[in-house]
């Protein structure tokens, strides 16, 4: 299929990305306020972006000051995740669904599985999500996917138990909402942030 | 036979929004897709731009292009068929050899349903997010 044709599953992917970063959505939350409002509204990517730069924001008011001022100047922490954020509030890549009809061409976006994934992440106590990655030619019907994950831990959880809910909870939503075929998750722990362990990083 | 097309939107765009697990309609295209779209004279007629349901008809065939959110207790996949399916249903006779193009844009929670345009009960393009 060229790129041209405008009536394949390309049509979704990548071009739909709107080009609003989210610089531009991090102003738009501060102030309340934007030309481009109507926009917002009605792009799933702006939206998706809006949900993780709100959810940062809980989990940085979540932290003491100090541990928040340390892990954005010492190493970077919250600057990495809002560069993973970058990234990932795009439509991406299409991920087919298999259709019952063969004139259909049903998919879902990476971007909205990947917001997915980081929303059930950020759902687990003790967690955020720093990057998300699906690797895999997903573009393919059931292709064989893995899952790869950053996180960081807030100090007082045992990481072991942490990490295995984690990895449980994305994988119970790949595999309801996709039909890709998950090979694992992968999860790292990158910072381990609290009120008694401000900013060490996790051996 | 290109004049009902707006009618035939509306009428997909009813029929999605009251499919179950469907959150909202998203515009079919980006506005960047949409400017870059704008020429192409293949395009015989079209309803993009003017509503929530791209619907055009390219060389005899009839088009159709939804992108929607979905409620994140439905499994996605079983969504966007029945989204299709839905489509199918309201194009009715002229949904033989008709191009269903279904995209699941985003997974919401109950939460989130006043962001998304076309949340029913919302009266339409609802508020922006968090200033509800």
């Amino acid at each position: 299929m060229s790129e041209d044709d405008t009536r394949g599953v390309g049509d979704h992917s990548p071009a739909d990305d709107c080009g609003h970063s989210i610089d531009e959505l991090a102003d738009y939350l501060a102030t309340g306020s934007s030309p481009y409002e109507g926009h917002y509204r009605q792009c799933p990517q702006c939206q998706s972006g809006l949900a993780s730069l709100r959810s940062l924001g809980d989990l940085t008011r979540s932290l003491a000051e100090d541990d928040a001022r340390i892990a954005a100047e010492s190493d970077g922490w919250l600057q990495d995740i809002l560069s993973n954020l970058r990234l990932e509030t795009r439509a991406g890549r299409s991920i087919p669904v298999a259709s019952d009809d063969p004139d259909d061409g049903l998919s879902e976006t990476e971007g909205a599985v990947v917001a997915l994934i980081r929303r059930t992440g950020d759902g687990i106590d003790g967690v955020t999500i720093g990057k998300c990655r699906l690797h895999g030619d997903i573009t393919e019907p059931g292709a064989q996917t893995r899952v790869e994950l950053s996180v960081t831990a807030l100090h007082g959880y045992r990481l072991p138990t942490l990490v295995d809910a984690l990895r449980s909870a994305v994988a119970e939503a790949l595999t309801t909402h996709t039909e890709l075929d998950l090979q694992g998750v992968d999860i790292t722990v990158t910072d381990l942030f609290g009120t008694d362990g401000a900013g060490e990083d996790q051996p | 036979m290109t004049t009902d097309l707006p009618d035939l939107a509306r009428a997909i765009e009813a029929q999605v929004m009251a499919t179950e697990g469907v959150a909202g309609l998203y515009p079919p295209h980006s506005a960047l897709r949409t400017i870059l779209e704008a020429g192409r004279a293949r395009t015989v007629a079209a309803t993009d731009g003017e509503g929530l349901v791209g619907l055009r008809e390219e060389a005899g065939t009839l088009v159709v292009h939804i992108r929607f959110a979905g409620l994140s207790e439905y499994p996605g996949p079983a969504l966007v068929r029945r989204v299709a399916t839905a489509v199918r249903h309201a194009l009715g006779d002229r949904a033989e050899g008709a191009e269903v193009r279904v995209q699941l844009c985003a997974f919401m929670a109950g939460a989130d349903l006043p962001d998304v345009a076309g949340t029913p009960g919302a009266g339409g393009v609802a508020g922006p997010p968090g200033q509800d």
